[in-house]
């Protein structure tokens, strides 16, 4: 960064505060995402210009008072407490909404308590008069004494100037709304000197989060504590009641209110967060949700799916034969294709979601959702990833981040990837033909299609149950609480929704491709190279055949393919394993096939094709034909009989075949050793259930 | 004392203080405070989150987290 500090805004304020649209005026497309150290929370850091000058805008996440109750809301303690250690402290631009001005004050007056530089922007101001409350601007300024500007994150206005007045050094510590004196507490001086803290205030708040926070550990609290003073909650709600009494005194005059609040909120929200129906809107926006995660995006893939195939074949046109040019057309290509293809579902899916939070009808469905959600051990907010992870577990992740609470993020990362994603459809497509004929019905419907429904059924009550058991055994390092508050409804901006779509899309092919990337040329190599000798045999093997007139010569090529596979590292491997998996009824081939579906699920149905020989993965009847043709060794009949093919089928639902979900997993929760315990434990319940169907009915 | 939950809806209370366990510091947070005026609109289905309209705004809470609210007879 080589940045001095004088360089650097931070950005605070409350949740709807319009925060995040501010940062996106002053910084466009110069963000970068990251996480805190340690936990996590996106930490947002933006560019922005005023002259010749790189201010560095660091954006917190929103938070109503500096007693945190969530780990995202810590962040913002911790980020002041550890500049005003280091003794650099940054200008604070402190967003106030305009409609809840008293809420927004007591978040400020901390910051300035704590003595940073604050300037203030008040932001909203077209949704404040909206519910009849005029502010004396005037006024508000000189009661504040801070620097104030009225700023409109919807149209930019005011943003120029706010900078503009940083920039002229217009911002200076003002001083304490409640004096220093006020927390003068032997302990709270202790810890003061301890932690080198240059205010008192700084030190009560750290006092008030002893053993919570990375700066204060409870064994050094206690050894510094005086055993006559008491910390916790009583000491915040002292500190709160004061503060606030001391805001209400400044605002009277400031803001008046005339006419009956917001009118329009309650109109809307008779029919939104109606019991009847409000659930069947709310049903109704999650199907379209998924229609358009699911339906819409995929033109889009298939299009980059064509695209990656055709660079592969000029690339290949044009590079001499060997090993790079396997490895580029068979291995790399491929591989970036296999993240690229995510984007559209990635992109529409937070699209939308970021329209839904925008406009505030998110806060609406969670009111809605939450107690179903919550039987289940489960938030709110967790149904849109559940309903998403019906087309792909990776954006359905990915959208956890807007969940609180820790554990019930957790748990919900952990169950989505049971829910029937799209990927699984192609391979229950090839099986269940062979566990029920086409032509069965039952009722008058396909018995087919009451199979594939069982078995979407199936996902989602094994994701529900699994979150109900998880629940019981996760600890909870925080409440849980809903405590929600429901803003006034505002037309979502385009611009914030692109960035949100934008960054989204950024994070998943930086982060995750990295590691989807590596996986796909591992097994690329795997299941293309092999012992030499087996390779050689292999094709040999085929020409030897067509010699003796084993073989059609068309048939040559796929057979080749076929050979080359089982003689090939996978082959090895997948003879390997099979000891293992016989007691589920499977064999080598199918060893292969779940070896190389770890790629995606889908990628079984190519590999059969290969395995029996069958050339391309595009022709299912052809697959299932040369399927059935496969005899077991001993018994001579058809191998995969209906059990056989239910097994592999119950495998596939809980099975974690999908390294992309994985990668995911493994940004999202910032932990190889939940991505590695998740893998585990759901190839262990498939197993088992695979398992115990096969064994129980043969 | 009568608690938000026992409020029935469309009636108007005035907030008096906690029951013991709350979690007041997030009240406070909300503007929930001693004096505001509370109203339960409606109901989440399968005896869900209540819909409260208060004059610091409006929030959805858990039927314990109104439990925690005391308000005026």
């Amino acid at each position: 960064m080589g940045l001095s500090g004088s360089n650097q805004i931070i950005l605070a304020g409350t949740p709807n505060s319009g925060k995040t649209s501010i940062f996106n005026r002053l910084t466009g497309l110069r963000q970068k995402v990251a996480n805190y150290p340690g936990v996590t929370v996106e930490k947002h850091t933006g560019h922005c210009k005023y002259g010749t000058k790189d201010y560095l805008v660091h954006d917190l996440p929103g938070c109503y008072s500096l007693y945190p109750v969530s780990s995202d809301e810590r962040v913002v303690l911790d980020t002041l407490l550890e500049q005003s250690i280091s003794g650099q402290k940054d200008i604070v631009i402190v967003v106030l909404n305009a409609a809840q001005l008293q809420r927004s004050l007591l978040l400020l007056s901390q910051i300035v308590d704590l003595g940073f530089p604050v300037v203030a922007a008040l932001n909203m101001n077209d949704t404040a008069l909206e519910e009849s409350k005029v502010i004396q601007v005037d006024k508000l300024k000189s009661v504040l004494k801070v620097p104030l500007l009225e700023v409109n994150g919807r149209t930019g206005n005011g943003v120029k100037e706010l900078l503009a007045l940083i920039d002229s050094k217009g911002v200076t510590v003002r001083s304490p709304f409640i004096s220093e004196t006020h927390y003068k507490l032997t302990t709270v001086e202790h810890i003061q000197e301890y932690v080198s803290l240059d205010t008192l205030y700084g030190a009560y708040l750290l006092c008030c989060q002893a053993g919570r926070s990375s700066l204060l550990t409870l064994e050094a609290f206690q050894a510094a504590k005086d055993s006559a003073e008491f910390f916790g909650l009583r000491k915040e709600v002292e500190d709160k009641q004061e503060r606030i009494l001391t805001i209400k005194t400044l605002l009277t005059g400031v803001e008046t209110k005339e006419g009956e609040g917001n009118r329009f909120v309650q109109r809307v929200d008779s029919v939104l967060t109606h019991k009847v129906w409000g659930s069947a809107i709310f049903l109704s926006v999650l199907f379209l949700l998924f229609q358009l995660v699911f339906a819409w995006a995929t033109p889009m893939m298939d299009a980059i799916d064509e695209a990656f195939a055709w660079m592969s074949q000029v690339i290949s046109g044009t590079l001499p034969e060997g090993i790079v040019k396997n490895l580029i057309v068979d291995g790399i290509i491929p591989g970036i294709g296999g993240v690229v293809i995510f984007i559209p579902q990635i992109a529409m899916l937070f699209g939308l979601v970021a329209i839904l939070e925008e406009s505030g009808y998110m806060s609406r469905a969670v009111f809605l959702s939450d107690k179903l959600m919550n039987k289940a051990g489960l938030n709110g907010r967790s149904i849109v990833s559940l309903i998403s992870g019906v087309a792909c577990a990776v954006p359905a992740i990915m959208a956890t981040r807007t969940i609180g609470n820790h554990k019930e993020r957790l748990i919900t990362i952990l169950v989505t990837p049971f829910i029937t994603c799209s990927a699984r459809l192609p391979v229950y497509l090839v099986l269940i033909a062979f566990i029920i004929p086409a032509e069965a019905r039952w009722l008058g419907f396909s018995s087919q299609g009451i199979v594939m429904f069982g078995l979407y059924m199936l996902g989602a009550f094994t994701a529900l149950f699994a979150a109900y058991i998880m629940s019981r055994f996760i600890k909870n390092k925080e409440s849980s609480f809903l405590m929600l508050e429901l803003p006034a409804y505002q037309p979502p901006q385009i611009r914030n929704v692109l960035i949100t779509v934008y960054e989204k899309s950024k994070v998943f092919v930086v982060e995750a491709g990295k590691v989807i990337l590596v996986i796909s040329v591992i097994l690329w190599a795997l299941s293309s190279y092999g012992p030499y000798n087996a390779m050689h045999q292999a094709e040999l093997s085929v020409s030897q055949d067509i010699q003796e007139g084993n073989l059609e010569e068309s048939l040559a090529a796929d057979e080749v393919a076929a050979r080359r596979l089982e003689a090939s590292y996978v082959g090895h491997l997948g003879k390997f394993i099979e000891p293992s998996i016989a007691p589920l009824g499977f064999d080598w081939k199918i060893a292969i096939a779940l070896i190389t579906s770890f790629a995606a699920r889908e990628v079984f149905v190519s590999t059969m094709a290969t395995i029996y020989a069958a050339g391309s993965a595009d022709d299912d009847a052809r697959i299932i034909s040369r399927m059935r043709k496969e005899r077991d060794r001993i018994t001579g009949e058809p191998f995969y009989t209906p059990l056989r093919s239910l097994s592999l089928v119950l495998f596939y639902v809980f099975a974690l075949q999908c390294m992309s979900t994985l990668a995911i997993v493994r940004r999202e929760t910032g932990s190889w050793w939940i991505t590695i315990g998740q893998f585990v434990g759901m190839t262990g319940i498939a197993y088992l259930v695979s398992l115990g169907v096969y064994q129980l009915f043969s | 004392m009568r608690k938000a939950s026992d409020l029935v809806k469309g009636m108007r209370a005035s907030v008096k203080g906690w029951a013991e366990g709350a979690d007041i510091g997030r009240f406070l947070d909300l503007g929930i405070l001693p004096g505001s005026q509370i109203e339960v609109l409606r109901s989440a289905p399968f005896h869900g989150a209540s819909y409260l309209k208060t004059d610091n705004g409006n929030y959805a809470l858990r039927p314990e987290e109104l439990d925690k609210i005391l308000i005026s007879a």
